[in-house]
């Protein structure tokens, strides 16, 4: 046997590489032969030389640390409420309820709801011309009815009767100007009865003062006919300022008489301008001389 | 009971087996990352404890014919390699070696027989400590390194007779 092929032998020995009828022979060999057992003292020493005991004190560390990671771990792994481990289940059966609940709601909803006879209200912004004025009109929507080509398309056709003259129709717009050109257009042709009674309404109620204007100034051409003198005595309470003080000229400027009993009760009611008063005051002298 | 029922147990999620296992194999831990270059005292419990957290958190893995000493030096030989990485990033004292407060010697001749293990080549470094701190036997080695038996013991020799005559150098 070669000292290489003994130094093998005794590194599986050392190593536990060997078996057990193996380690048998080879203790015997050792037993038999100085040089053998010379040799595998030797690796032996290197061998044992490599071993180490930690200290005592870092294993009790390690064991504390690696037992707390250990409860820890446990805990996290089995958790002593069942409710924990059914939760998922629940949270499963949850989501399917739910979406079952949420098919049959939409089902009974699409086949029981009677949505045609739903009223449908639309809020409309009206803006008016002049002084800034926003005001919200709340307005019936058909269910069926065709779009329009604007919003407020759908406002005015509902408002408009039968009986009702297209000025009345126009004078009842939202927009100022609308009204304005209205009157304006009126200006130009003949006014029959309904155009007045149109005019007249417009004139006690239209909240611009320039639709008021625009319909004195239409009227005055016209001043000379009674029925127009009646329409601007009966509109003088209702108006107020350049308004007032104008259809007060014109009325002096035709000498109308049935003005005169309206002109005193203005001059006696104090809401009336101090100016107005002062006008109705001189037109009246003017009118007696 | 054997390392691979305890560890079919832990696999089914009984956990107390860990400290069975730990109980074996806490020593020969320390033993390895001692010579694998972390002996700081800290370091070394940390990387025991750290190969037994992933022993829970991979026990699923763990195949039930698989051997558990294979399979436990595969998970501490990975969490060594991530320690030198994250040493190397840090570049603090950590890598200076304070063996000497940590360990009780065996014997004089400890740091010399550590010094000659550390300049050994790598291969024949890792083989002795698999045989020495593991207790692996040629064939469990070879399966590990996934080469023939053959080249293992030559390896093991090889580095018996290195580590011999370095020591008998130094001594």
């Amino acid at each position: 046997m070669t000292a290489s092929e003994i130094e093998n032998l005794a590194t599986d020995y050392l190593t536990g590489n060997l078996s057990e009828e193996e380690k048998v022979t080879f203790e015997q060999l050792l037993e038999q032969d100085e040089r053998i057992r010379q040799k595998v003292n030797d690796l032996r020493l290197v061998w044992n030389a490599l071993d180490m005991t930690p200290k005592k004190q870092i294993i009790e560390v390690m064991d504390d640390n690696f037992y707390a990671m250990l409860n820890k771990q446990t805990h996290t792994l089995q958790p002593d409420n069942i409710i924990y481990r059914i939760q998922p289940v629940l949270y499963w059966w949850a989501s399917v309820a739910a979406v079952i609940v949420f098919v049959i709601a939409f089902c009974l909803g699409k086949y029981n709801s009677d949505y045609q006879q739903i009223v449908k209200y639309k809020i409309l912004q009206v803006v008016k011309q002049g002084p800034v004025q926003t005001r919200y009109v709340k307005v019936y929507v058909a269910q069926n009815a065709e779009k329009k080509k604007a919003g407020l398309g759908s406002y005015q056709s509902p408002v408009v009767t039968q009986n009702q003259s297209p000025l009345m129709a126009q004078l009842q717009s939202p927009y100022s100007s609308t009204r304005i050109s209205a009157v304006l257009a009126v200006k130009e042709g003949k006014l029959s009865e309904a155009d007045l009674k149109a005019l007249g309404s417009a004139l006690k109620n239209d909240p611009d003062p320039n639709v008021q204007l625009a319909i004195v100034q239409t009227l005055q051409p016209k001043a000379s006919s009674t029925g127009v003198q009646r329409l601007l005595i009966n509109a003088l309470p209702f108006v107020q300022g350049t308004v007032q003080s104008s259809m007060i000229d014109i009325l002096f400027a035709n000498k109308s008489k049935e003005a005169i009993p309206q002109m005193l009760a203005l001059l006696h009611n104090d809401s009336t301008a101090y100016h107005t008063q002062g006008q109705i005051k001189q037109g009246i002298e003017e009118f007696l001389n | 009971m054997t390392d691979e029922a305890l560890m079919i147990c832990i696999k089914n999620d009984d956990l107390s087996k860990v400290a069975l296992l730990y109980e074996r194999y806490k020593q020969r831990l320390l033993q390895y990352f001692a010579y694998r270059s972390f002996s700081d005292r800290d370091v070394s419990k940390d990387l025991v404890q750290q190969v037994f957290l992933r022993v829970i958190e991979y026990r699923k893995s763990f195949k039930d014919e698989g051997n558990f000493k294979v399979w436990l030096y595969a998970i501490a030989a990975n969490v060594n390699r991530q320690e030198i990485k994250y040493q190397m990033q840090r570049k603090d004292s950590l890598f200076a070696y304070s063996e000497e407060y940590s360990y009780v010697m065996e014997n004089d001749d400890y740091k010399i027989v550590h010094q000659i293990l550390k300049k050994l080549p790598e291969q024949y470094g890792e083989v002795l400590m698999m045989s020495k701190f593991w207790r692996m036997k040629y064939e469990e080695i070879a399966a590990l390194k996934e080469c023939s038996v053959g080249v293992i013991k030559t390896r093991v020799y090889r580095a018996m007779q290195l580590l011999k005559e370095a020591y008998f150098k130094l001594t």
